[in-house]
């Protein structure tokens, strides 16, 4: 046999589908549970949560001020150009036709 | 000469239309933003279930809006439905506004454990806009957690040199990386200024215990924990790591005492139960230690 199929250590029928990132235990879909992309097996996991819990506070903070102003802004560009167009080919229509 | 005179005509006409114009919609965009300033002042004053009706009354009328979007995502979050939080801001993404960018891109950090997502997003918040120092610090927590400790010390020591007003957080998250990079007397420098800049945050007593116990100054780390514990009685965290800290030592009943008040406070605290289940197994107690480490199980199959 060339490949050799490798079975989760804890249920040894299901096949393997990930490693424990850590100790590097075969774990099966069911084992293997996911943080920050990597797999580990349930006590891995749990010490790599131990590790990083609630050292650091990070809280999402509410930030009122928007894109009004940039708003108002395009708003005004877009007719202030398009109103400077239009009085400009006026302008230039009655040059004409005093000529 | 005729034709001429006509086309300058129509032109003013034309002109007239679109100032016109323009004058309703600047009207319609002053009143959008005053009731977008009306919401905002009731989410600063947490009154969460008002700014939903306000946002509720006009659902028609702004349906889509990425500013109105951004508001109930956060009033969404706020009450502690992240998923629809992270909908809605993902639906406001379109207009690139930095501060939804910052927002979905805490969401995918915190809530979704989704690196990739999270750092796109909060590189783009973090360069510019009224969101840019928070957006910073967070990116910066996230490299932290990556193991990218000098990415991490790198953008936390530029929010804080352009002036970001979360100075305990942020002497915090750089003990952090002084741990991480095996410097405990640098974290413990870190973390002490972290304590006099604000005394009420128990984030910073316990990695000043850690910083101690990486020097193997057991006394300094149980004497630090137990002045938070008198400082946060409350505070499951606190309870559980004297908890932990105590049964290391020996101390087997004093840390028991701490892990069930840890599970008094919160008792779906899986963490305390793994803790308590440990301490019950070094006593040789097969039973307790059986109950607490299935009740751990469920707690967290339940999160």
């Amino acid at each position: 046999m060339i490949f050799e199929t490798i079975y989760c250590e804890s249920h040894g029928n299901r096949i393997s589908s990930a490693a424990c990132f850590d100790c590097g235990k075969r774990l099966c879909v069911e084992c293997a549970k996911r943080s920050f992309g990597r797999n580990y097996c349930g006590s891995c996991e749990h010490a790599e949560r131990s590790k990083q819990r609630r050292r650091y506070s990070d809280k999402l903070v509410f930030i009122a001020e928007g894109r009004e102003l940039r708003e108002k802004g395009a708003l005004l560009l877009r007719y202030a150009a398009l109103i400077a167009l239009s009085l400009a080919g006026a302008a230039a229509a009655l040059l004409k036709a005093l000529h | 000469m005729e034709n001429s005179f006509a086309i300058a005509v129509l032109l003013i006409i034309i002109a007239a239309l679109l100032f016109a114009r323009y004058l309703r919609l600047a009207g319609l965009l002053r009143k959008k933003h005053a009731f977008l300033k009306q919401v905002s002042a009731c989410i600063i004053k947490n009154s969460f279930t008002e700014a939903e009706d306000l946002l509720d009354r006009k659902k028609r009328e702004y349906e889509n809006d990425p500013a109105v979007n951004y508001l109930s995502g956060y009033i969404r979050y706020r009450q502690n439905r992240p998923a629809e939080a992270l909908a809605l801001f993902l639906a406001a993404e379109r207009y690139k506004d930095p501060r939804v960018l910052y927002s979905s891109g805490y969401l995918y950090f915190h809530n979704e454990e989704d690196p990739g997502e999270a750092m796109k997003r909060l590189s783009k918040a973090s360069s510019r806009g009224a969101a840019a120092l928070r957006a910073g610090y967070t990116l910066g927590l996230l490299n932290y957690v990556m193991g990218n400790t000098k990415s991490a010390e790198r953008i936390i020591l530029r929010t804080l040199a352009a002036g970001a007003d979360n100075e305990a957080e942020i002497e915090n998250a750089l003990g952090l990386i002084s741990l991480k990079e095996n410097d405990p007397d640098g974290a413990i420098l870190r973390f002490k200024k972290s304590i006099l800049q604000n005394d009420g945050e128990p984030d910073a007593y316990l990695n000043l215990a850690d910083a101690h116990a990486a020097k193997h100054e057991r006394a300094e780390e149980l004497a630090m924990l137990e002045r938070a514990e008198r400082l946060h009685p409350g505070n499951k965290h606190i309870r559980l790591k004297l908890g932990e800290v105590l049964a290391a030592n020996g101390k087997i009943e004093e840390a028991l005492v701490h892990l069930t008040a840890a599970i008094e406070l919160d008792p779906g605290f899986s963490l305390a139960y793994f803790s308590r289940a440990g301490v019950y197994k070094k006593n040789r107690e097969a039973d307790k230690y059986r109950r607490d480490y299935e009740k751990a199980l469920s707690c967290r199959r339940r999160n």
